[in-house]
């Protein structure tokens, strides 16, 4: 008779690794992008004494990083700005370059113990501090690309927030790219005015004219074809994805629908497709798939 | 396609045959003698950024009320870019097409066409025409040699030459990237 036991050892596994468990399966819930109505996240954003939390692990961090990269560069419209994790891993290389910047100064002082083997540890700090600042700067200016491309569009976006009184732009971008933003379209805006637009007829003048025959706004292109690997792995409280379905098959899949053509398609977990953005982009917000 | 896109632009000025449906004073400089009014059924070669809007929109008489479409201000006339000739041409072999020769501009134009008389048969010769040609762009583009400076054969000089502004686009990227990914793949 085969009793059944994988349960039980499980708990037992559980009770071993308890103390881990607790600090690792913390529930941190500040880079969620999907809080695009949050107003906590808004709020804690505004607060510039951001707390690195000790317990928040650095490599899930890293790898969170590496996916808003990956997604910022495929997609085509300015995703929201990870105001916490962008906080965290900026203190993070700050305390990185003085702790070498100290451990250098240690060299300095007692130079019998210099041999190649007592480096090797600082070498490789300084090269992955590289790779590190690298992701960064990398990441910002593909954000900085977009909001020059976009910068009348996201004008019109918060000069008419969806919600009354409550500025979507701090929640979308940082308080250095909305500066940016702001700066880099008045100065556009003033040598176009300077140069052109003054000498044009009154009702020529604007620059954001969507009554014409062409709309001066460009806007991101929301079918624009994008790679995705759907990872899955979202779960809610009661440890289930809410969207997960099954397919015919019975294996676990998100089920998407383009609309113009009235298709349905599932998405199976762990398989990779070229798709329209504006169908996925539900899913992408919530980190079910990534953009490749 | 955006407000600020050379290639659009460029494309727009391309002209079309198109005759007029009124006779309307002070417009006779399109035709060339200015001070005169443009006469009835004249037909002219207009721009399309200027015909694609006075095609659409038509005079406001008094007479009908709204009850039946007003005729608009001048009326397309077929092409000779999407004239039978053409699209049989595109049908019987599209990767072997001189499509340069027949426009610069083909698919923007083709595409704004399709739009503006909702042509389902264009858009579907179209859309067999791209994937077609758009496997032999492929082909020539990922062949590329990593050490010649210019890249190509004199058969893929050739096909080249047939290529309209979009399609260059799609193979030069194509080929940019292939040309990277194999330097770093050999020289790293």
């Amino acid at each position: 008779m085969d009793i059944d036991i994988d349960d039980i050892l499980a708990e037992l596994d559980r009770d071993t690794t308890a103390v881990e468990q607790n600090s690792s399966s913390y529930p941190d819930q500040s880079d969620d992008t999907r809080g695009a109505n949050d107003l906590a996240l808004l709020k804690s954003a505004a607060n510039t004494e951001i707390t690195v939390d000790p317990t928040s692990n650095k490599i899930e961090d890293y790898q969170k990083l590496v996916t808003h990269w990956r997604n910022e560069r495929m997609s085509p419209e300015l995703l929201p700005y990870p105001h916490h994790l962008m906080a965290r891993t900026l203190v993070r290389i700050q305390d990185r370059m003085e702790f070498i910047e100290t451990l250098s100064m240690g060299y300095l002082e007692d130079s019998r113990e210099l041999t190649v083997d007592s480096k090797l540890p600082l070498l490789c700090m300084e090269a992955e501090l590289e790779r590190l600042k690298f992701v960064v700067r990398s990441f910002i200016r593909c954000r900085l690309s977009k909001i020059d491309k976009y910068s009348i569009y996201l004008r019109q976006q918060s000069d008419s927030p969806e919600i009354p009184g409550f500025n979507r732009l701090d929640l979308l971008m940082s308080k250095e790219e909305v500066k940016y933003h702001m700066k880099h379209s008045n100065i556009l805006l003033k040598l176009f005015n300077s140069s052109v637009l003054k000498h044009l007829p009154e009702e020529l003048q604007a620059i954001n004219d969507t009554e014409g025959s062409i709309s001066m706004i460009d806007e991101p292109d929301w079918n624009k074809t994008v790679f995705i690997l759907v990872c899955g792995g979202v779960l809610d409280e009661t440890g289930v994805d809410p969207k997960l379905t099954t397919d015919d098959d019975g294996k676990p899949c998100y089920s998407v629908v383009i609309e113009e053509l009235n298709e349905e398609i599932y998405l199976l977990i762990g398989a990779v497709y070229v798709i329209r953005y504006s169908v996925i982009v539900e899913l992408m917000k919530d980190g079910r798939v990534i953009l490749i | 396609m955006g407000y600020y896109d050379i290639d659009d632009i460029l494309a727009d000025g391309t002209r079309f045959p198109c005759r007029f449906n009124y006779e309307i004073p002070g417009l006779g400089y399109l035709e060339g003698n200015t001070g005169r009014p443009i006469s009835k059924h004249s037909k002219l070669e207009l721009p399309l950024w200027m015909v694609h809007l006075l095609a659409v929109v038509g005079a406001e008489s008094g007479e009908d009320s709204g009850a039946e479409e007003p005729l608009p201000f001048v009326e397309l006339l077929p092409p000779e870019l999407f004239a039978p000739r053409v699209l049989n041409a595109i049908k019987s072999g599209a990767a072997s097409l001189d499509l340069h020769s027949i426009s610069p501009h083909f698919y923007t134009l083709a595409e704004r066409w399709a739009t503006l008389f909702s042509d389902k048969d264009l858009s579907q010769v179209l859309k067999d025409m791209l994937l077609e040609r758009g496997q032999e762009i492929n082909n020539y583009a990922v062949s590329v040699s990593l050490f010649s400076h210019r890249g190509q054969t004199n058969d893929s000089a050739v096909f080249l030459q047939t290529l309209d502004e979009f399609e260059k686009s799609v193979y030069r990227d194509t080929n940019v990237n292939c040309k990277e990914m194999k330097k770093w793949l050999a020289l790293k």
